[in-house]
């Protein structure tokens, strides 16, 4: 059953991460910096964006992609 | 129809109200759980190696649980088991001495974090159910006044049966309702020192919450008002150190007392009591009674707590309350989403969601099983019959993919069991009063029209509306309901001043393609005592509030199949049909609409046979409880003729007694049978009559208008006996022949109803004319030439002598509110004798 991104914001960041590794698909990631990436997931009908800091493994945000403009800096990079 | 002893003398014909006595409650929750054993949904056991995470294997299968309260998931904790082993390796696996000579170290610890935990007094209590019992018999002083919520745990109702030999008063509240409570404080404050509010900080079966702040608002405004509240189920997932949902909203006060679980999310075992008044928890401490004679926490579960309260005094817990809460959302999320009828959104970990019939509740959980998921059956007596349900919890060990598919399981099945149990959305949303989404209603209105398709209803107000030979042809014999029998009701309960005496009529029919008929019954209602079944002193104590102005004091409206003056096999239903079962149906549905058009608390069906195994099965799956109503009694066979040959029916102890007590004292008698009575004859039956029913509280119910007696008198199908002592008997100042007893009876094929008695208790004890009364109706029916003769119910010793069979039929009653009734349970009968 389809969450609409409101009712995914009532949650916890754990529970989103929750959200996206059982309903998720992941798109793509990007390294932003030496310490942080960004992933792209698919969930349900929007998108969701994951920062991380992948030298310690902690997820720093979880928020959807509301501006969709904003996918193609996604484009360049192989889905993974 | 009725009649009773009271002190050998006895009344007749009296209304009808089920109130369900304890032998009956027990036996309805026998059936109940019984069935839900053979339905393997009840009674289960885990068949697991170990336990490690929320799944359970279940007759083979593997599950994942719905079913428990740790809600937090502590129990697997690796620290909790290390102080369980530490524990008892420590102290042994238990320390078997009462805790006021000596208790184990580890209660200090534990005792010393749970008072850091709730920043208030305590004490630990091996379960809560005994700490209940340890502390409301202390705390309520002899001047004080209990309030009970209706749904408080039944832990908190026992502990308050303990306060009935003190003749403490207690009395029920409508849940929640904290309107009706200040009504209630303003007027008991004024007669007790204090006023004891008990409630459940989260109801264990709907999960709805007691409104903690609006309670504290009148503790503010009420010195008398104290808060005693059972926060099993909130412990631990709410609040400051996860101190529970009550005092997670408010401090505690210090009229309150919290009564905590350290058996649920503390995952410990045992409890704790919480108050606000350090004096009340030494009293309790040293008073309660399983605080001095049973036995303590053992040390395992001490380990196990002191270890659980160190993680509570940490942040640990918050992150661990935020998991189970972050579950809770989704849950309720989804719930709204798949349309399922959640009885309760209150943000707890305990859900239920309605299905309205122990049937549904059955074909719900099993399903569930099947799919993979265990969940409980929430059934009666925790909740009413009618309000069956799939009630289930979530933990923070759950995954949101497993609540997901559990959920979206629950989704699929509904539909499929109610099209099995033919039942429809709208009579799940009507039992617990909820609005149902529109475009279910529509397909539910279809989809029974299509279903129904093939069988008629006849609804009808009046037998004038029915043909005589088609009505007689299924009741002629079977009672005082034949053709005649309903106008004589029809006449009497109908345009009189009194309430209780104005009843409404409905006629039912369902028939088949062919005009057959498939299914009869006629349905009365009208106002009833509640009181009618219960003890004698506690019907003596409410109508002393009645006569004292309060006239209708715990009456309530009452739809029964039949009426509250007849008694027999008032429902005719071709078993024979395939469609029998469909008819009941259509019958259901009838009952609903006339229970909700004349808003009647209670549904009873009546004179049901008890060994009718069938029906049984099929009315109690259908949200009826069976009871057994008081022993009736028959004489099937009148085939003797003379005294003689009459006695030779009868044992010899029987034989000796009607010698010795009837034959001897029949000479006394002018026996007439009476066909054009005068006014003052009438009147003075009725005066008879009266004369049994003011003294008469076994069975109490309202007393026969005068009319009833007019209409008699003038009906074709009474036979009326009077017995007048002979000339020289009667007491001093007494009109000769003046009748002491009069017998009002009903002719109805060819059997001899005994309905009415009438009688003066001055001849009791020298002429016996009960006695007599009995034998000449016996004896007048044989005259007759009647082949059966209805003897009414109770007094059983008398009517086995004079040759009457026992039979006990059944009925089977469906309370839409059963508050009057738990108020009724609550009346202490020692009180009531004072």
């Amino acid at each position: 059953m389809k969450l609409t991104t409101g009712e995914f914001c009532l949650f916890n960041m754990k529970s989103r991460m929750q959200l996206l590794r059982e309903k998720g698909k992941l798109l793509s990631r990007k390294i932003i910096d030496e310490r942080h990436d960004l992933q792209l997931f698919m969930l349900w009908d929007f998108y969701v964006e994951v920062l991380r800091n992948y030298n310690e493994q902690k997820i720093v945000r979880v928020e959807p992609l509301y501006n969709t403009g904003l996918l193609n800096i996604y484009y360049g990079y192989p889905v993974l | 129809m009725f009649s009773f002893d009271r002190g050998g003398i006895f009344e007749k014909n009296s209304s009808f109200v089920f109130m369900a006595n304890h032998h009956s409650f027990t036996d309805t929750v026998d059936q109940i759980v019984t069935d839900g054993v053979i339905k393997g949904i009840l009674h289960l056991h885990n068949e697991d190696e170990c336990l490690s995470g929320n799944t359970l294997v279940l007759k083979g299968e593997k599950v994942v649980n719905f079913g428990s309260c740790s809600y937090l998931g502590l129990e697997f904790d690796r620290r909790l088991k290390e102080g369980v082993k530490q524990a008892v390796d420590n102290y042994g696996t238990q320390f078997s001495e009462s805790r006021a000579y000596v208790s184990v170290r580890l209660y200090d610890t534990l005792e010393s974090r749970l008072r850091a935990l709730f920043e208030a007094a305590i004490v630990v209590v091996p379960t809560t159910t005994l700490g209940h019992i340890a502390a409301i018999p202390v705390l309520v002083g002899d001047s004080d006044a209990v309030i009970l919520d209706h749904q408080v745990h039944n832990s908190v109702q026992t502990a308050v049966t303990l306060l009935k030999p003190r003749g403490i008063h207690v009395e029920l509240l409508r849940h929640n309702r904290l309107d009706l409570l200040e009504e209630r404080i303003k007027i008991l404050r004024q007669k007790y020192s204090r006023i004891w509010y008990m409630a459940d900080g989260i109801y264990s079966m709907y999960g709805d919450v007691s409104p903690v702040d609006e309670v504290r608002v009148l503790m503010n405004q009420y010195p008398e008002l104290h808060y005693y509240v059972d926060d099993a189920h909130g412990m631990s997932c709410f609040g400051k150190h996860g101190r529970g949902y009550v005092l997670g909203r408010q401090p505690i006060h210090e009229r309150m007392v919290v009564a905590a679980s350290l058996n649920k999310s503390f995952a410990s075992g045992g409890g704790a009591l919480v108050f606000g008044d350090a004096e009340m928890a030494r009293r309790v401490r040293t008073c309660g009674g399983p605080l001095i004679t049973s036995g303590p926490m053992q040390p395992g579960a001490l380990g196990a707590a002191v270890a659980s309260a160190g993680i509570h005094l940490s942040d640990e817990i918050y992150s661990l309350q935020e998991d189970l809460h972050e579950n809770i959302r989704y849950t309720n999320l989804l719930l709204g989403k798949y349309g399922l009828p959640a009885v309760s959104v209150s943000g707890t970990p305990v859900f239920f969601i309605g299905v309205s019939l122990p049937k549904m509740g059955y074909n719900m959980v099993r399903r569930m099983f099947n799919e993979g998921y265990y969940l409980n059956l929430g059934i009666f007596p925790a909740v009413p019959m009618k309000n069956t349900g799939v009630r289930f919890t979530i933990t923070r060990l759950h995954t949101f993919a497993q609540i997901e598919s559990m959920i979206g399981a629950m989704a699929h099945h509904l539909p499929q069991a109610l099209a099995d149990e033919n039942i429809s959305m709208e009579h799940i949303y009507k039992a617990f009063k909820m609005q149902m989404p529109e475009e279910k209603q529509i397909d539910a209105e279809v989809s029974s029209i299509l279903n129904k398709a093939d069988l008629r209803v006849v609804s009808l107000k009046s037998i004038n509306e029915i043909d005589r030979e088609e009505w007689d042809s299924m009741y002629a014999g079977k009672g005082s309901f034949d053709y005649e029998g309903m106008r004589f009701l029809e006449q009497t309960f109908s345009g009189n001043l009194l309430k209780e005496n104005n009843w409404d009529f409905d006629y039912f029919f369902v028939k088949d393609r062919s005009g057959k008929t498939l299914l009869a019954a006629f349905f009365t209602s009208a106002l009833a005592k509640d009181d009618m079944l219960s003890p004698a002193a506690v019907s003596m104590q409410l109508e002393k509030i009645r006569n004292e102005g309060d006239a209708y004091y715990l009456t309530s409206k009452v739809l029964s199949l039949g009426s509250l003056l007849t008694e027999g096999e008032h429902l005719y239903v071709d078993r024979t049909s395939p469609f029998w079962k469909d008819a009941m149906h259509l019958m259901f549905e009838k009952i609903s609409a006339l229970q909700e058009q004349y808003q009647a608390v209670t549904v009873t069906l009546r004179d049901f046979h008890h060994e009718d195994e069938e029906m049984d099965s099929f009315l109690v799956d259908n949200g009826y409880f069976k009871i057994r109503m008081p022993e009736n009694h028959s004489i099937d066979k009148v085939e003797w003729t003379g005294k003689e040959e009459y006695l030779r029916t009868l044992t010899p102890s029987s034989a000796k007694h009607v010698k010795r007590y009837i034959f001897r004292y029949e000479e006394f008698y002018d026996t007439r049978v009476v066909t054009n009575p005068s006014p003052e004859e009438v009147n003075h039956w009725y005066q008879l009559y009266l004369n049994v029913k003011s003294g008469s509280y076994v069975i109490n119910t309202f007393q026969l208008p005068f009319k009833a007696f007019e209409n008699i008198v003038s009906g074709g199908h009474w036979d009326i006996i009077t017995l007048s002592l002979k000339p020289g008997h009667e007491q001093a100042g007494e009109t000769p022949g003046k009748p002491v007893a009069v017998m009002l009876n009903y002719i109805s094929g060819d059997t001899y109803n005994f309905m009415i008695i009438g009688l003066d208790y001055r001849y009791q004890d020298d002429f016996k004319p009960y006695k007599q009364a009995l034998y000449q109706v016996v004896k007048r029916a044989q005259n007759l030439g009647l082949k059966k003769i209805h003897l009414g119910f109770t007094t059983s010793s008398e009517k086995k002598k004079i040759g009457a069979t026992i039979f006990t039929p059944v009925a089977y009653v469906q309370a839409k509110d059963n508050y009057n009734m738990a108020v009724l349970g609550n009346i202490s009968v020692v009180e009531a004798r004072l």
